[in-house]
Formats: structure tokens, sequence, C-alpha cells
């Protein structure tokens, strides 16, 4: 009651204060016309009773500012005040304001936006039951054709052997048309086993996911649509469940829809969307069906609660062991790893962001240490404002208080303008990123990020904001005021401003560098010679549907026909079909057996990339023929079994040899006669090696080729403006031909390195701006020193000294800091570079060449902004600097 | 400046409480009744009372009400509340234990 009381006193006079104020002035002044009154009729003379009075009283200003305080609620009276005051101070100097606001929105937006894509790759938790409880199996070979995928029965051995894992699920990602003659859709999905929903732990948003054993043979082939699909192609019609959909040439019946939020643990590769549907088809998962050799799934899996990685771990490699020398043949030489399933997924993205997110913490500083430069520069011009108002009885507290005001003002502009940067830019990041970014999806502005950005736009506020205010309240009230006087602090600002200047220009030197490297990588990457000519070809994933063309002569038939029919169309000159595009992020890895060269032990079978082509693929995509012959119409059945090979296989297998005439067998038993060599070509990405690779013609081996093909088309005229007359063409065959993802190839290959380009685009961005600013800090700080020295430097003249000379005196002062900063930021730059070099390509991180161009760059630069301030030294006019006051 | 005592921290509002005992005082009023309660014996800045008595309204033991000063002025006058009564009661005690022990300290002979 009596604290209730005590507050509403004070908010009553808090709400009073003006009113307050003016009695308590009345009321002071009447004490002293009184006490000057009472002196007088004490015998003391009038003209010395007023200021008598004055004087026992006390100060007057001071003991007003003590009786406010003591009214209480001091410190929201003082912010509205401060706040007040700042903002009037920054209306008189718009100038400054919109430099620094414009500064720190930079810094804020930049940092917000990428911290944006870090909270919500790296951070956000997986939308998962209990995430951190699931890890992923990870195949593991010598070779790299295993590529962490697995052999079905071992993973069930691995599920029924061990007691760590609440569950283990299996799936495989696909792709299918959906919809049979009714709109059909190429779809990429997931064929899984029944426990997949469970062991994540999701809940369906609609109907049910599978039940136990639903993927035993005996089961009606049942499909989980995702929320996309389930929006996208039924409208988001609840009634949806219990439908059925084709899926391929099968009925399936639809039993759920996921959730808006679920996201499928897939593989991830940069070619396959998220999955538009699971599927499980019995027998798919029927160990008797699978053979322990195909190692084409994945895994995963949920820890039992209590249940250690770690022993988990020796769990799963003790029967991984025992399996190779069961089955030595399938599996002597494969091991399987268990990775947390947040990291796994993560693990691509993590290097880059965090290296962005250091980069903008350095834009950060970099703001901080600008903004403070022009704060310290502001502090100097107002040396004299403080040192009257010090003077006037301000505490030295109320006036760091008001300096830490601006800042504060100035950083919450700063900071709102700098979300606003970030929400415009955040999405668009994103998109520039594409399909390379993993849980892109996640990404965007929401109360954590924003939270962060007001933790750094706070933060940014101490950092630049606390020194120089300290540092200007240090001012001595008479020194300052004294006529003529320049202030005190001139020495101490110098040097303040001399550190700014140091600091920026080496985290200008550390994003230059970095972004040099980066910049070089991409160049060099964007060099790299891919082994085919990927401008002027159209690139289009044709799906015939299954029923029709299940007979592989009907299939090579329609190819064929397809072929023929696209060479009509005006502006084409070459058409090719294969069964997998280059780069577009698939592989299909074969172990071979050459009958000719020694055995060599189990488990180290060689294997070889394989593509089944047509004969017109290699010159549709450009890749040379080297030696012998390419393939004909007439290699198909019933001809003798050839096979091309490139330059990377001929080395491999045959150096020194003529691979011409050679026999390799794949696929079981079948003997491949060698009859040509053509260059290599790298599959997977720009910065990957050529990986040796086996041709086979189509008409031949079309049973091994995947019923799905890749046509390629070269023309005279732009890819783009083939695309519609092809899919026509296309359509005329057969209605029922899905057609997806033409896109030319230049595209294809370009998506390779995005990344690349997007981390190089945002570092350069990075530095170009640190650039700017830290010649902008060296403009001002010598700038500032030349207009402080003036009648100093005109006194020298006057005494006789040579122009240059005082040129020079004013340039070394100015570049001493930069010096300093350029040797501390090439020892900063060369650590960082270091943390980088993962993704660096084709160039060191202690290249010469990029350090050398970034320190004479920003030496030059710095000269000519030290210079620029300088030259008035040399106008000086000796009398003029000498009057001045 | 040797014959007065410096205001010791804290007891400046006692000294007013005491003031206000004998009914409702202006500011200089206060003063004025200090300086001739104590002799002229204490030093303090004249303006230090009023931070004092905004002090001592903010805590509920003085109200202030606009009333006439005896030479016919507006002023704000300043009243003792019951809880005023009560505090200076209970710091007129505890000032008496304070200076009954400091004097017995003090007279205790040295050695």
């Amino acid at each position: 009651m009596h604290r209730v009381a005590r507050l509403l006193r004070r908010l009553r006079a808090f709400a009073l204060r003006r009113r307050l104020d003016r009695e308590m002035e009345a009321e002071m002044r009447h004490h002293l016309e009184m006490e000057a009154r009472d002196l007088v009729a004490r015998g003391v003379p009038a003209a010395d009773a007023d200021r008598l009075a004055r004087v026992r009283f006390g100060g007057v200003e001071r003991f007003k500012e003590a009786g406010r305080d003591a009214r209480g609620l001091v410190w929201l009276r003082d912010a509205l005040r401060d706040a007040r005051q700042a903002a009037r101070s920054l209306f008189r100097d718009p100038g400054f304001a919109a430099a620094a606001i414009v500064t720190l929105a930079l810094g804020v937006g930049a940092s917000t936006a990428i911290f944006s894509a870090v909270y919500g790759v790296l951070l956000r938790p997986l939308p998962y039951e209990d995430p951190d409880r699931l890890v992923r199996f990870i195949g593991t070979t010598e070779t790299r054709n295993g590529r962490g995928t697995l052999s079905f029965p071992d993973v069930l051995d691995w599920r029924d052997g061990t007691s760590s894992f609440t569950g283990v699920a299996a799936y495989d990602e696909w792709s299918a048309t959906i919809g049979g003659d009714e709109a059909p859709e190429r779809i990429d999905g997931a064929s899984v086993t029944s426990g997949f929903f469970d062991v994540l732990g999701a809940t369906p948003a609609l109907g049910r996911f599978f039940l136990p054993r639903e993927d035993d043979a005996g089961h009606d082939p049942a499909v989980v649509l995702s929320h996309a699909l389930w929006q996208r192609r039924y409208g988001a019609d609840p009634n949806v469940i219990g439908r059925m959909l084709r899926v391929g040439t099968v009925d399936y019946r639809i039993v759920g829809v996921a959730g808006a939020a679920f996201e499928d643990p897939g593989l991830s590769g940069p070619s396959f969307d998220a999955p538009a549907l699971w599927r499980v088809s019995p027998p798919y998962f029927d160990p008797a069906s699978v053979p322990r050799g195909a190692r084409s799934f994945t895994a995963i899996g949920r820890l039992r609660p209590g249940i250690a990685l770690e022993r988990a771990r020796k769990e799963v490699s003790t029967i991984a062991a025992r399996l190779a020398a069961e089955y030595p043949s399938q599996n002597a030489g494969h091991g399987v790893e268990l990775v947390p399933l947040k990291e796994q997924i993560t693990a691509p993205s993590r290097p880059a962001l965090l290296m962005l997110l250091g980069a903008t913490g350095l834009l950060v500083l970099l703001a901080c240490a600008n903004v403070a430069n022009l704060l310290v520069a502001r502090g100097a011009a107002r040396e004299r404002e403080l040192a009257l108002r010090a003077a006037l009885g301000a505490e030295r507290s109320r006036l760091v208080r008001q300096l830490l005001a601006e800042s504060a003002l100035l950083a919450i502009a700063g900071g709102a303008l700098g979300v606003a940067i970030a929400a415009w830019a955040s999405p668009v990041l994103v998109s520039l990123a594409g399909d390379t970014l993993a849980r892109a999806a996640r990404v965007r502005l929401d109360g954590g990020v924003l939270a962060f950005a007001a933790a750094a736009t706070m933060l940014t506020a101490l950092v630049f904001g606390l020194a120089p205010a300290l540092h200007a309240s240090l001012v001595e009230p008479q020194a300052a005021l004294k006529d003529g006087a320049r202030g005190t602090t001139g020495g101490t600002t110098r040097r303040f401003r001399d550190v700014l200047v140091a600091a920026e220009v080496a985290i200008a030197v550390v994003l230059l560098v970095v972004s040099g490297l980066l910049l070089r990588s991409l160049w060099t990457l964007q060099r790299v010679e891919p082994g085919f000519t990927a401008s002027r070809v159209l690139t289009l994933v044709v799906d015939p549907p299954g029923a029709t063309y299940d007979d592989d002569s009907a299939a090579v038939r329609l190819y064929e026909r397809l072929e023929a029919r696209l060479a009509e169309l005006p502006g084409v000159e070459r058409v090719g079909v294969a069964d997998i595009l280059p780069m577009s992020g698939s592989f299909n890895g074969m172990r071979i057996d050459l009958p000719d060269r020694p055995a060599p032990p189990h488990g180290e079978r060689p294997s070889v990339e394989t593509r089944v082509v047509t004969p017109g693929f290699f010159s549709a995509v450009g890749i040379p023929l080297v030696r012998g012959r390419g393939f004909t119409r007439d290699d198909g059945v019933g001809a003798p079994e050839v096979a091309i090979v490139d330059e990377a296989t001929a080395a491999r297998f045959w150096p020194g040899d003529d691979p011409i005439g050679q026999t390799i067998i794949v696929f079981d038993s079948t003997r491949w006669r060698i009859v040509g060599v053509v260059g290599d070509v790298r599959h997977f990405a720009l910065d990957q090696p050529p990986e040796p690779t086996l041709y086979l013609p189509r008409a031949r081996a079309q049973q091994w080729a995947t019923a799905s093909g890749v046509i390629t088309v070269r023309g005279s005229a732009s890819p783009s403006s083939l695309v519609e007359p092809a899919r026509r063409a296309i359509r005329s065959i057969d209605p029922g031909i899905a057609v997806s993802r033409a896109r030319p190839l230049a595209d294809v290959v370009g998506e390779t390195v995005v990344p690349q380009r997007l981390r190089a685009l945002l570092l350069a961005i990075f530095a170009a701006i640190a650039f700017v600013v830290g010649a902008i800090g060296i403009y001002g700080v010598v700038a500032h020193g030349v207009s402080r020295r003036l009648p100093e430097l005109g006194i020298r003249i006057a005494l006789g000294a040579d122009r240059r000379d005082v040129l020079g005196l004013v340039m070394r002062q100015g570049l001493a800091p930069v010096a300093v900063g350029l040797g501390i930021g090439l020892l900063a730059a060369a650590g960082t570079a270091r943390l980088v070099a993962s993704l660096l390509f084709g160039v060191s991180s202690s290249d010469p060449t990029t350090f050398v161009v970034v320190v004479l760059g920003l030496g030059a630069a710095a000269i000519v902004a030290a210079y620029l301030p300088a030259r008035r030294a040399l106008r000086v006019d000796p009398m003029t600097a000498l009057r001045a006051d | 400046m040797s014959d007065r005592a410096d205001l010791l921290q804290g007891t400046l509002d006692l000294l007013v409480l005491k003031t206000l005992l004998f009914g409702p005082l202006h500011g200089w009023g206060i003063s004025k009744r200090l300086r001739q309660l104590s002799g002229d014996a204490l030093e303090v800045n004249q303006g230090s009372l009023y931070p004092a008595l905004y002090r001592l309204e903010e805590r509920g033991w003085v109200e202030s009400e606009h009333g006439e000063s005896p030479e016919g002025r507006k002023v704000k006058l300043y009243r003792l509340t019951p809880a005023g009564r009560r505090q200076f009661s209970a710091e007129r005690d505890s000032w008496r234990r304070f200076s009954a022990a400091v004097e017995l300290v003090l007279g205790t002979s040295t050695l």
C-alpha cells in the first residue's frame, strides 16, 4: 500500500513536472528575495544583499537539478529529455546523421540478412520430434562410388541386430510421372519403409502415415502427399484421403498428407526437389527381392533415449564388419558411419555461411569504427558546447548520457533501416542461392532474427557510442573555453581517430583479401573445361508412359523417332539422347571386370561411371572423339557389343596400351569391345575431377538404362527458343510422354557454380563497402588534422618551410595509421584466408598476387584519400592562418 | 568556519521535520527557523533545503499546499503528515542513541 502510494506520487510528479518546475523556480526566487530583504534588515548594504543571498543559497541550477531528481522517476524523465535533446542535436547536423545512419543500416542490414540464412539453415531445429536423437547411416567405401548409399539387407541387419535404436527406416529417392493420362506431371518422390514417419516423429496434417508392416508383400501400394502437392494438385481438398493416384503405371491409394512444415531429410542433391510424395509399394522393400550388392538406399535411425552416439556407432560397425566377412563379394570394403542428421543436412552449407557471418561481423565492426570516427570528429567540433554546459554545472555523467542518447538514437534509426534492408535482401539472397542452400525454405525474418538485429544494433550503439562519449566528457572546461583555445583533447582525439582508421584499414584488408581469393577461385573455376560445349544446347527430360514402352525394342524405336523428329525442327543441328545429363547431380557408378587383366582381390573391383547414349549424343553436347569411332545406328541388338571409353578410363586401365580392341565386362557377363575413345567429362561439378566413364550404345544397352531419357538438342538458334517447338514435336509422337526440366545445358553447368558465385559476389560487395568506408575515414582524419593545425602550418610556412615539406608532414601523419592498419590487416588476412581454404579452388590461401594487389590498391586509395585534404596545407596563406581564431 | 558544524549526511531531513512540528512553513521560513534553532551554528547551503523537501514529500512525510506568506505573497507551504510525525519520532530516537554512543566513546579517557 505504502509503495503504491509512493509510486502514484512519483507518477503524479512526473506528469506535473513542468508545473512543479515552475513552482520550484518561484519558490527559490521567493527564498532569495526574502533572504536579501532579511540581510538588508540586518544592516547589509542593499547593493551586496542580492549577491550575498545567492552565495548563501549555493548554486541555483545545481539545486534545481537535485530537486528534480528528488521527485523520483529520474531515469524516465532523463531518458525523455535526453532523447529529445539528441533528436534536436542530430537534426541540426543532418549530413552527419545521414552518414552515420546509412553506415549503420548497411552493417545491420547485411548482418541480419546473412544471419537469417545462418539461423534458418544451421540453427533452427529440424521440425521433428526430439531431432537431436536422429542419425543418418552413411555408407563408406574406399572408392567414391559408394557415395554414402546403402544396401537394404545391410540396413535390416543393423536394425535387427542392434539395441541402440528405437527405429530405423530406409528410403530411396526416385522420380515418376503421376496422374496417368489425366494431367501427367513429373514429380520427385521417395520410396520409404513403413516406419519412416514414425522414426522422424512427424504427425500428418490429414489422414494417416503408413501402418507398421504396410510395406510387406501382400499389402496395397499407398502414398502420402506432400503439403505442397496436395495444395497444388488437389486445391487442398480434404476429401482426397482414400482416392487413387496413378504413379507410373500403378494405382496408389492416398492415405495421408504431410504437414506444411515437414522437411524431408532427403539426400538433397542439388537437382532433387523436395519429394512431392512418399510411397510404400510392396514388395519394393522385400529383403528377398533386393540384392545385397545394390547400394542405392539411404537410412535414418532414432537413438534410444540415453544411448550415446558413440555406443550406437560401435554396435553398427561391429555388425558391418561381420557382414563384410560373411558376404565378401558384396560387402568387402564397405563400412558405415553414423552422423547426426542435422549435421549431415547442414554440413555442405556450413563453411560458406560461417564465412559470410564472419565477414558481416567485420562489416558491422567497420560500421562501428566509422560511426565512432564521425562521432569523435563531431565531438571535437562540439568541444566548446560541452565545455560550456560542464561549466554551467552539468554533471559529467549527464554529458556522457546525452552523447550516448545520440548514439542510441542513431543506432535505432540505423537498425530500423537495416532491418528493412534485410527484409528486402534476405529473399533475394535465398533466390540467388537457389537449390544449393539446404533448408532454404526455412529462411525468413522472424522473432529470432529480429532479436539478433536488435542485439546487434544495441551492441553497435554501445561500442561506437561509449568510447567517444567518455572521451568527449573529459573536456576541461576552463581550457576549452579560453579565448582562441582549440580545446585540450586535440592530442587524444587524434590518437583515438588514428586507432579507428588503423582498425578500418585492417578490416578492409581482411575483407578485400578474402573476396579477392574467392573471385580468383570463381574466375579459375569458370575457365575449367567441362569436357563438352554447353552453349547452344537445350536439354529436356522425357518420360515415356511405361506400359507402351516396357519392351526394350519399343523404347529404342521411340527414342529413334524422337531424335529424327527433333532433328527436323528448323534451327536444330544435332540431337542425342543420354540416360544421365552431365552436372545434373545424378551418377551411376558400376563395377567392371577386365578379363585381360589379372583379377584384383575381393572388394577392390574397379568401377566406372556408366552412361547409355545414342550415336548423336557426343556431337550434340560436343564431347570430342579422340580415337577410333563413335556409335552408329548399327550398334544394336544382334550386332557385336561395342563400347566407348574416355581418356581417363584408358589411362587408368590400359596405361601406355591402345584401349581400342580391349574388352570390358559390365552388367553381369556382357563383354563389350572398346571401339573408340572420347574426351574426359566433368560429370559432377566444375571443381570435381573427371571420373573414368564407360559409354554404351542405347540401341544395345536399353535394358540397363533408365526408362526416362535426357534429350540434348544442339541448334543454331538460342536453346530457350527451341523449348516450345521441341515440346510440340514430342507431343506429336505420343501425348502421354511427360516432358520436364527443359533447360539450356549452360544453365545446368552454371548452377554448379552458384554457391561460389554467390559467395564471391557477397564478399565483393562487403569488400567494396569496406574499401570506400576506409578511404572516407582516412580522408576525414587528415582533413580534420589539417584544419586543426592550420595556424601551426602557417607559422612553419611563414618561417620559410618548403611547402612540399609541409605537405609531406601532413601526409606522413595521416598515413602512419594506414601503414599500421595494413600491417595488422595482412597478418589477420593471412590467418583468415587459411580458415576459408576449403572454399577456394585453384588458388592458394596465401596467393601472393591477391595480397600484393590488395596492399597496392588500398595503399594507393589511402594516398589519394590523404592527399585530397592535405592539399589545403599547400595553399595555406600564412597571414590568414595566423589571424584565424 | 571553525565554529560552525558541517551538516552530517541525512540529518537535514530530521531537522526539517523538526521545524515543521510547530506548523506549516514556506521554504525560506524553514531555512530561517533552522538557523534560529541552531543559533547559526550549522553550515549548510540554503539551496540544499529544497531537494530535501521534495524528497520528504516524495516519501509521504511532508505535504505541500498553496498558501500565503505573512507578507501576503502566494507561496508553497509545507506541513507534516501523520506519517512524517511518526518518522520524526523514530529518527529523533535513533539520533539520540547514536549521539549518546558517540559521546560515550569520546568521553572515555584516552590512553
